[in-house]
């Protein structure tokens, strides 16, 4: 367990000393923050009817934080292990006395907790509009609640599936490019519920629909299957990496 | 030859463990797979805002766990609907919550095909609805019946859509499964042969083929029923309707009716002013009065002919009828509770439409003004239709249902051309009350609260300018530091 | 420790093989490697010697065979083994990202060195490697030569009793070749230490024992001296001289002691006399009072002693039956 703490420590500030961290960090603030802009807008012209729920929605479910999913979460993993690989420095570190799952979980968790921080500044969102003081519905503090945990559900998925990617390759661009493939494939599948189609394949599809979790999360429902969809999900991804580094052995 | 032996192995066990690798990935799969399998049959779902705006109220969601067939609901509703994401989410929270529902929407500007074979699978009659069907029987609810609109402002722009006010969707939908769940027969027979009006007719004055489509819609048919001597009432009947003979009805008919009454029947009456039919009394064993006269109420009318009303007794078949406005009979004439019986085998009368105190019950039908005599009209209010219910306490009836019986003093009030306001309603809500399939759930309708900002022009663009350009520039110059730093 | 007979060896490689593929990168390796010893890994490129190393710290897994490091299985207990071990990987990769204390603090603590010895032990190995002065420099920032000694200095950290170190000089300058190799030296009181290399003066001049390795295979395994005199060819002596037109200077030299043959150039002012001697024989004396005797100049008398170059050449290129006068002494 030292050995995690070691290695989290030295991965995080991989991360934090990192140009590209904090570009991803501005690049996702500025969308976001485009995204809260428009609430503003909307909600300043009153057409929108809308309930606590639903504020939170359009907050945390649009469109743009898909968009900001699909780029920040392949920027935060692809280095993780293919730089490493590229660089040599796997083979300084796997030849440390640790575990290739200590040294997949550490990364992935430092990916993870960045990811975390760069939701911290969003909360300045919720703030503004309760200081604003809008006619109507105020926000819903349990929406609120559980649309962060949504938020952060499918980014620990989507950053299972980046460091996975970044676990297969020496390419960094390779990587993202993989992680942003799954991550599109994953949120475009999400529109599926909302197409016609049999039973059995609705009911899958509203499963696996990150789009419909993401809305009911923010306007309060928490649902234990959309959590272990994404428990499961990230457990099994992280499990294929590490075997994916023991694998690397044998190539 | 030790080393040849201790060689070979090290070879197998290497080859068993690159075996292991790979059967260990497969396994992997299939036990996540395994898990997203029970995952998805196994759950606890918890609503954590405080308005719950989709959430199901215990008695829904113990309708639906006691579901024993298969429901299918179909939303069929255009891309921009209001009210889409309402009916949506609230009905995939019905199919989350069972595997027996099951929703699916259906786009027209999308899908016409499928529209049509919705068509003809069910007497779909206005655009924006949403079907039940379980079997071969359905319910389709109407856009009204769960949404709340704001009566429309006059000084609003023409084109603008009205306000929503409440979202009825729960009451509405609950409603329709509840109604589809049971085998009662659910046919009712509209009786003809003495001038009744035709459910068959599409004239405008006469003809009820539009009440027709909206009983059928509603998931029940319509069939004539010609009585005479020689026939009885079927045993399928769910329900029989009279609606305004024009003829004295034969008296062994009258105690058919009677007789069916008796045994846990459930009918409709409409009688129209000026006419005799015979039926009178025997609805005055039943409890009801019906009067020989005109009810008039020059506060609710607009030309004399026609008959506001609204608002409503509390009563199941009249206290939704609210929110859809008025419903205008025409000319009708006076029914009213005679005093209930205070055992439970007594009929219990309650009145559903009554005039103001400043109506009255106009006894001549010639005269002209109309105005109120104290010697021989009576003064208001007045009521012209009633709800009937006996217990089933005490009576030979071993199916132990109560008997219903709803009478309307006017029947032109469902012909064709009148059918406006909240009469189709009116009649389907006492058509379901009587066939005992629309108990209300007393689930309280949401109130669709409207969020506002009062920002000007400047505020908007201070805050466009602080949170997409201020805020981030803010993590970016701090990144900028810590690079700067770390130079050397 | 450096007492090679007693106790387990500390390395024992038995008939290792690894493919990639259907190549062969290592073919039924056998050798061991005592406590204290310091070994040279000797082979041209591509002889598999990284594959090899890689394979003892588990950052490769062989497709079969055996490895114990100080007794433990290399493919069962990869970590414990890799406690034992400081690597130090071919082009030494670092984190350029990070300050040389920050590195070498990260490694000591991943590698289990107690919080409170921290900082001793950093001091400690920055001591040893020369890097007392750019504790604070970013790696990244470093050149060639301190970055190799960040990598010595990571791999000694823990204090490891087997050093495993792939190419240390490759790509240092002289005076750091030269620093690299003192250091190294210095290390073999306390460490076992395995290198490899293909330079050959890196083996003379550190190694006691040397394995040589071609095509995957082990085709030497002895120490270097032994291995210096392995092939027992001819000592070569060549002289320039300046004679008479008719004199021979091939017949005097001929005749002298140890001398096989001596045959000289036929014409030119400076004339150049090459001798074949018996194995161990020096006749440079001989041919310097030759040359007095007959009043010739003599202006060079060169030997070219035989050397480990020599038997690298003759073993790897020779194919077998070089070979098969050098066996293979560890594997019993």
């Amino acid at each position: 367990m030292r050995s995690f703490g070691v290695l989290l420590r030295r991965e995080l500030g991989a991360i934090f000393l990192s140009p590209m961290a904090w570009t991803a960090l501005t690049f996702f603030l500025a969308v976001m923050g485009t995204s809260f802009w428009m609430l503003l807008d909307l909600l300043s012209r009153g057409a929108e009817r809308t309930e606590g729920g639903e504020v939170i929605g359009q907050l945390l479910g649009s469109i743009f934080f898909w968009l900001a999913l699909l780029i920040v979460a392949p920027v935060i993993t692809m280095r993780t292990i293919a730089e490493e690989r590229r660089s040599g420095t796997f083979e300084m570190l796997m030849t440390a006395p640790v575990r290739d799952g200590t040294v997949v979980l550490a990364k992935y968790t430092a990916a993870l907790l960045f990811y975390a921080v760069l939701w911290l500044p969003t909360l300045i969102y919720p703030l503004t509009l309760r200081l604003l003081r809008p006619f109507g519905a105020p926000l819903d503090g349990g929406a609120l609640a559980a649309g962060y945990l949504g938020v952060m559900l499918i980014g620990a998925a989507a950053i299972a599936a980046g460091v996975f990617t970044s676990s297969i390759t020496r390419s960094q661009v390779t990587a993202a490019l993989g992680a942003f493939a799954i991550i599109c494939v994953f949120f475009l599948a999400g529109f599926l519920p909302y197409i016609p189609h049999g039973e059995t394949v609705a009911r899958t599809a509203h499963y696996a629909s990150g789009v419909s979790h993401l809305l009911d999360f923010a306007r309060g429902v928490v649902d234990t299957r959309p959590i272990a969809f994404y428990l499961i999900n990230t457990a099994w991804l992280l499990w294929a990496t590490v075997r994916m580094t023991e694998a690397r052995r044998w190539k | 030859m030790e080393m040849r032996e201790m060689r070979r192995a090290g070879r197998r066990r290497r080859r068993a463990l690159r075996w292991n690798a790979v059967a260990s990935l497969v396994l992997a799969a299939i036990l996540a797979g395994l898990l997203h399998y029970l995952a998805a049959r196994h759950y606890v779902r918890r609503d954590w805002s405080g308005v719950g705006f989709y959430r199901l109220s215990p008695k829904t969601t113990a309708l639906l766990d006691s579901l024993q067939e298969d429901i299918e609901a179909t939303i069929l509703l255009k891309g921009g609907h209001p009210d889409l994401n309402d009916v949506q989410t609230l009905l995939r929270e019905y199919q989350l919550r069972t595997p027996r529902f099951f929703v699916a929407r259906v786009d027209p500007d999308r899908s016409p095909a499928r529209v049509e074979a919705l068509a003809k699978r069910f007497p779909i009659t206005e655009p924006n609805v949403v079907i039940f069907a379980a079997g071969d029987r359905f319910r389709i609810v109407p856009e009204r019946e769960w949404i709340e609109l704001e009566p429309p402002d006059p000084d609003a722009p023409k084109n603008q859509a009205p306000r929503r006010r409440a979202f009825l969707g729960e009451a509405a939908f609950t409603a329709a499964i509840q109604s589809l769940t049971g085998e009662e027969p659910r046919v009712v027979y509209f009786l003809e042969g003495h001038g009744e009006k035709s459910i068959e007719s599409a004239e405008p004055g006469f003809g009820l083929s539009q009440l027709a489509r909206l009983i059928r819609q509603d998931g029940v048919e319509a069939r004539r029923l010609p009585l005479d001597e020689t026939r009885r009432i079927p045993d399928d009947a769910a329900a029989l309707v009279i609606a305004g003979p024009r003829r004295r009805l034969p008296q062994p008919a009258v105690d058919m009716i009677h007789d069916y009454l008796d045994h846990s029947g459930r009918v409709i009456v409409m009688l129209d002013s000026r006419t005799q039919t015979g039926l009178e009394d025997m609805l005055s064993r039943w409890g009801v009065r019906v009067g020989d006269d005109v009810v008039v109420d020059p506060t609710r009318t607009l030309t004399g002919q026609e008959l506001l009303v609204g608002p409503y007794p509390d009563h199941p078949i009249t206290s939704p009828l609210a929110r859809y406005g008025y419903s205008v009979f025409y000319q009708p004439r006076s029914i009213e509770p005679m005093g209930n019986g205070e055992a439970a085998d007594r009929p219990r009368a309650t009145s559903l439409a009554l005039t103001t105190a400043k109506g009255w019950a106009e006894r001549d039908f010639d005269a002209r003004p109309i105005r109120f005599d104290a010697d021989q009209d009576r003064p208001g209010p007045i009521a012209f239709a009633v709800a009937v219910e006996r217990g089933a306490a005490g009576t030979v009836d071993v199916r132990l249902r109560a008997t219903r019986l709803v009478v309307f003093g006017d029947s032109q009030f469902v012909a064709n051309r009148s059918l406006t306001g909240a009469n189709g309603d009116f009649f389907l809500n006492a058509l379901r009350w009587v066939m005992e399939r629309h108990e209300p759930m007393g689930l309280a309708p949401k109130s669709i609260a409207e969020v506002r900002l009062h920002l000007t022009r400047r505020q908007m663009q201070a805050l466009a300018a602080f949170f997409i350009i201020g805020w981030p520039s803010l993590f970016a110059l701090i990144g900028v530091g810590v690079r700067m730093r770390r130079r050397h | 420790m450096g007492d090679v007979t007693t106790g387990q060896p500390m390395i024992r490689v038995s008939h290792l093989t690894r493919r990639y593929g259907r190549a062969v990168a290592v073919d039924d390796l056998s050798f061991e490697i005592g406590r204290g010893e310091i070994v040279g890994f000797l082979g041209p490129n591509g002889a598999g010697k990284t594959t090899t190393m890689r394979i003892l710290c588990g950052f490769l897994a062989a497709t079969s065979g055996d490895v114990e490091i100080a007794g433990h299985d290399v493919h069962r207990d990869p970590i414990g083994v890799r406690r034992h071990i400081g690597y130090l990987p071919e082009r030494c990769p670092l984190y350029s990202d990070m300050r040389v204390d920050e590195f070498l603090r990260f490694r000591a603590a991943l590698k289990g060195v107690p919080a409170r010895q921290m900082r001793e032990r950093v001091e400690a190995v920055k001591e040893q490697c020369g890097l007392t002065d750019v504790g604070r420099r970013i790696i990244g920032q470093l050149s060639k030569g301190y970055c190799q000694r960040v990598g010595l200095a990571d791999a000694l950290v823990h204090e490891p009793e087997l050093l495993i170190l792939d190419e240390p000089t490759i790509g240092l300058d002289p005076t750091q070749i030269r620093q690299t190799r003192d250091l190294i030296r210095s290390l073999a009181a306390r460490h076992t230490i395995l290198l490899s290399t293909h330079i050959l003066p890196e083996v003379e001049a550190v190694c006691r024992r040397v394995l040589i390795l071609d095509r995957g295979r082990l085709v030497a395994s002895d120490s270097t001296d032994r291995l210096r005199q392995l092939r027992r060819g001819i000592v070569r002596v060549t002289a320039e001289l300046k004679t008479a037109p008719h004199e021979d200077p091939g017949t005097a030299f001929a005749v002298l002691p140890g001398v096989r043959t001596a045959t000289a150039d036929k014409d030119g002012e400076w004339r150049r006399v090459r001798l074949e001697c018996e194995p161990g024989a020096d006749p440079r004396s001989d041919i310097f009072r030759v040359a007095v005797e007959h009043g010739w100049t003599l202006r060079e008398v060169r030997m070219e002693e035989n050397r480990l170059e020599d038997v690298f050449i003759a073993l790897t290129s020779g194919g077998g039956s070089s070979a098969g006068e050098t066996p293979e002494r560890s594997d019993s």
